[in-house]
This record gives C-alpha cells, sequence and structure tokens, in this order.
C-alpha cells in the first residue's frame, strides 16, 4: 500500500463526509430515542401527579425518576458515540459485528422499496479499525442498495479467505415499492467506495456480478 | 385528567420502556392501549383488537412500519387509523406517507399525541 498523501486523505474525508450524511437519519434516531424515552417518563411525572407537587415517597414516581436518569445517560452516551464518526478514538471491531452496523445504517435506504439485505452467518473475519472500516463498508452498502433493483435482495457472505462478497439476486415478490422522488442513483459512486477502500487499505473489487471487499492485510490492519 | 372518548390503541414499538409508558399514559388518559413490539405481534393483536387507532414505529424487527402499515390497511376486516410516531423525520426519500393518517416525530409532546389521536 502506498502511503497516502493530503489529497488522497482531502478525497477520503470528503467520501466519509457523503457516506456520514447518508447514514445520518438512523444516526438522529438512535440518538433521540432515549431522550424520547425520558420526555414520555416526564409526562407522566407530570400526568400521574396532576397539579399537585410530586410525591418522591410514591413507588411509581420513584421508579419513572430513576427510569428518567438511566435514559439520560444512555442519551449522553449515544450522543458521545457520535464523535467516533469524526475522531478515530482506535476501537477495533468484529467483521460481524460491523457489517451488522452498517446494515442497521442503511436502512432508510431501504424503505418502500421492497429492497432486503440478507447476511449470512459466514460473515466473520479478524477484527479490523471501526473508523476506517465502518466508512468503507457502509459506503459500498450504500453503493449496492442504490442502484440494486427495487424488489431485489443484497446477499453478503464471507469467504473463507476472509473477504465479503456481495451478490444482488431477484426479489421475492414484495408488493409494497413506491416510486423513489426522483434523486434516484447511488449517492456514493463505485469508484468513491474504491478510493475509500484503498485510503485505508481495503480492496473494493467488482466482477462478474460479485462485489467483493477485501480486508487490510495483518500488517495494515496493526498499523491502522 | 381522561377523556370521554375512549380509543382502543395499538401500541407498535419494539423498545420496551417506550412502549410501557405510552401504554401507562394512555390508560391514564381514559384509552384502552395494547401493546406489539414487532410487526408480526401487532397484525396478530390488531386481529382480534380491532384497534381504533394504532401508532407505529417506522424502525421495527421483522419489518419497517410502512410494510405494517400496508399489510394493516390491506388485511384487516377494520383498518385503523395509523399514526407514525418515529425518530424519522418525514422527508425521507421515497416521501410517500398516505399510509399513515399522521406522523410524530419523537420526542412528541404527549399532548399533541392525546390530539392527534382524537383528531385521526
Amino acid at each position: 500500500m502506498q502511503t497516502p498523501n493530503h489529497s488522497d486523505a482531502i478525497m477520503a474525508q470528503g467520501i466519509q463526509f457523503a457516506v456520514l450524511a447518508q447514514a445520518f437519519p438512523v444516526l438522529r434516531h438512535d440518538a433521540l430515542k432515549p431522550i424520547a424515552n425520558a420526555k414520555l417518563a416526564a409526562g407522566m411525572m407530570q400526568r400521574t401527579s396532576g397539579e399537585t407537587p410530586l410525591d418522591m415517597s410514591d413507588e411509581r414516581t420513584q421508579q419513572l425518576l430513576n427510569d428518567v436518569d438511566v435514559m439520560l445517560d444512555e442519551g449522553v452516551d449515544t450522543v458521545r458515540e457520535l464523535g467516533e464518526w469524526l475522531t478515530d478514538s482506535g476501537k477495533r471491531v468484529s467483521m460481524a459485528a460491523l457489517t451488522r452496523e452498517c446494515t442497521k445504517l442503511v436502512f432508510t435506504h431501504l424503505l418502500l422499496s421492497g429492497k432486503r439485505i440478507t447476511l449470512a452467518e459466514s460473515v466473520a473475519g479478524p477484527d479490523v479499525a471501526l473508523f476506517g472500516g465502518r466508512y468503507v463498508m457502509l459506503a459500498m452498502l450504500l453503493h449496492l442498495v442504490d442502484t440494486m433493483p427495487d424488489g431485489s435482495e443484497l446477499l453478503i457472505e464471507g469467504r473463507p479467505d476472509g473477504q465479503v462478497q456481495a451478490t444482488i439476486h431477484p426479489g421475492k415478490g414484495s408488493t409494497l415499492v413506491r416510486a423513489s422522488d426522483g434523486r434516484g442513483g447511488a449517492m456514493i459512486a463505485w469508484t468513491a467506495v474504491q478510493t475509500l477502500a484503498s485510503f485505508y487499505g481495503w480492496r473494493a473489487e467488482l466482477a462478474e456480478g460479485v462485489f467483493t471487499m477485501a480486508l487490510p492485510s495483518a500488517s495494515q490492519r496493526k498499523a491502522a | 385528567m381522561t377523556n370521554e372518548t375512549t380509543l382502543r390503541v395499538l401500541i407498535v414499538d419494539d423498545n420496551e420502556m417506550a412502549s410501557e409508558l405510552l401504554s401507562e399514559f394512555l390508560e391514564l388518559s381514559g384509552h384502552a392501549p395494547q401493546v406489539a413490539h414487532t410487526g408480526a405481534q401487532a397484525l396478530e393483536i390488531a386481529t382480534a383488537f380491532a384497534p381504533d387507532v394504532a401508532i407505529v414505529d417506522i424502525v421495527l424487527p421483522d419489518m419497517d412500519g410502512y410494510a405494517l402499515a400496508d399489510a394493516m390497511k390491506h388485511t384487516l376486516a377494520r383498518p385503523p387509523k395509523i399514526v407514525a410516531l418515529s425518530g424519522l423525520p418525514k422527508n425521507m426519500r421515497r416521501g410517500d406517507h398516505s399510509l399513515f393518517d399522521a406522523w410524530l416525530e419523537k420526542p412528541a409532546d404527549l399532548e399533541t399525541l392525546e390530539a392527534t389521536l382524537l383528531k385521526v
């Protein structure tokens, strides 16, 4: 692998920003979840107490207060974790967990399209750097999901050599498909996927309808 | 405070904490809630429960909220009014929201939620 220069880094950051923008609705959804629950619990306390002051000795009030505390902690953790999309904390993650997370993050791209993603149990392999790996895997999924036909299935499998492969298969007759708003097409081009992969020492290839993502070599993984 | 109108409300949310709190709130408000945590469970409960309104999250484990709303409208003898309650913004890429009678974004104000249930 060649040492990335400054312009490679700038280009990679641009692609990452485009990838992050596409995953943002789901990240926002997850960040809002504990806050929404806390607001619900606070509303409940207000409703149960009516116009009288909160009875702190009431068991249900105590439980709701405790729930609010837990939810706010959860909310703080979720917001803090968002920082890991911008700063590499050096965390590593298994390929299986990385693929699962990225599949969840493209959820909004599947809505009303009849498209499905199936993860085979064979997706395994060594731990990889979370920061780069997440952007690379997400870029590939976004490209594939946006370009695959409505109603089709994306099958992601692990290969014995540690690579991840993705193939597109005809759908099984999903009926809930609505026309997109005309902004269709891939938000992330395949060349952008390859550029980003290369920047982090991965290798993205397409041959005869099979998309493969080769992980960084062991030495590159240590350096990453 | 309770309403004079009692609605049968089906809450569909895989988040147990959220669905339990919402169920408790609706009971306090004089409604009759039931909870489902998956789309399949929601369809099963709805068949027997015949809700007036279904409050549906969009991110569910087995199907998304759009697919569930579509199934409810096309398979139930008396489809409920469907209110989306989600952390996802309304302006999604394929923005067809005709499947929903209202869309509320989390965190929803409880008074707004209650008013929406009575309005749809």
